[in-house]
């Protein structure tokens, strides 16, 4: 997972894994967890740029549409 | 449609008769010279039967309205222009009485009428219906106060809670602004993708948790 968009895809195939039941929830919620702290180190560097009043540039969350662009 | 009353009666048919007269004078006197030449006795006058019943009657305003509906617009529309104005403020009491006896009467037809123009014309004009449906929160905040607060309160925690079991975007932003390491950072500042991303880990969590109990 290089990036947002990646990470989104990811997390819609476990979800419909996990309501098929391909996925055992507790795998589910390991994923989620992970999950998780990656989008809330996105923010961390996020509230880093707003404190010091900078337009972001983080690669995580430059998906690669927009990189095209 | 025919007075019931007698004089009324005989006053509108002179004032017609003699507009008749007035109109067709020459082939009257012309048809009474050849019925004197050939000796005839004149025509009995047609007299119609006052209308009785409120069936037969509805039925001849009916037709009536059919046939003569562009004239007795137009009528009325110049009547209103003429009158209008001074009839309203004359009758004003009245007006107010009927307006809310109909009211009371259609209230849900009068409410599916107001949604539907709103969203019929929201697109259309927007500040309009705005600007509508804050008047009419003020009318109905004036009106009876502690209602509109018990209003308020419940609509709000009925949206609160749709937006919580939806995860619409303005609460996943709201949850992602919250408990920062370093500043609570405003909404503006967080990317579309990251919200996605939030909210599909939420769905997960939700999942996991029901499928656990």
């Amino acid at each position: 997972m290089k990036n947002v968009t990646e990470l989104r895809e990811q997390l819609s195939q476990v979800f419909t894994d996990l309501r098929n039941g391909a996925v055992k929830h507790s795998d589910a919620a390991e994923l989620a967890n992970l999950a998780g702290k990656m989008i809330n180190s996105a923010k961390v560097q996020l509230e880093y740029y707003a404190l010091i009043k900078e337009t972001p540039s983080i690669n995580f969350l430059k998906s690669e549409d927009r990189r095209t662009k | 449609m025919p007075y019931k009353d007698l004089k009324k009666r005989r006053d509108c048919a002179k004032k017609s008769n003699k507009r008749y007269w007035e109109k067709n004078k020459e082939t009257i006197n012309a048809k009474a010279r050849e019925r004197y030449h050939l000796n005839k006795p004149p025509p009995k006058p047609k007299i119609k039967k006052p209308l009785q019943t409120r069936e037969e009657k509805r039925a001849y305003q009916r037709e009536y309205y059919a046939k003569n509906r562009e004239k007795l617009l137009e009528k009325t529309k110049a009547w209103h222009a003429k009158h209008g104005k001074q009839w309203r403020e004359e009758n004003k009491e009245r007006l107010k009485e009927w307006r809310k006896e109909y009211q009371a009467k259609n209230r849900e037809k009068i409410n599916q009428q107001s949604k539907e123009w709103a969203k019929k014309n929201f697109d259309k004009n927007p500040e309009e219906v705005r600007k509508t449906r804050r008047l009419k929160k003020k009318e109905y905040k004036a009106k009876d106060p502690k209602r509109y607060n018990e209003m308020s309160r419940r609509w709000n925690h009925k949206s609160q809670k749709k937006m919580v079991t939806e995860l619409k975007d303005c609460y996943v932003r709201r949850l992602l602004c919250k408990h920062g390491v370093v500043i609570d950072l405003s909404a503006k500042y967080i990317p579309q993708d990251l919200v996605e991303a939030k909210r599909l880990e939420i769905k997960i969590r939700r999942m996991v948790n029901e499928k656990r109990n």
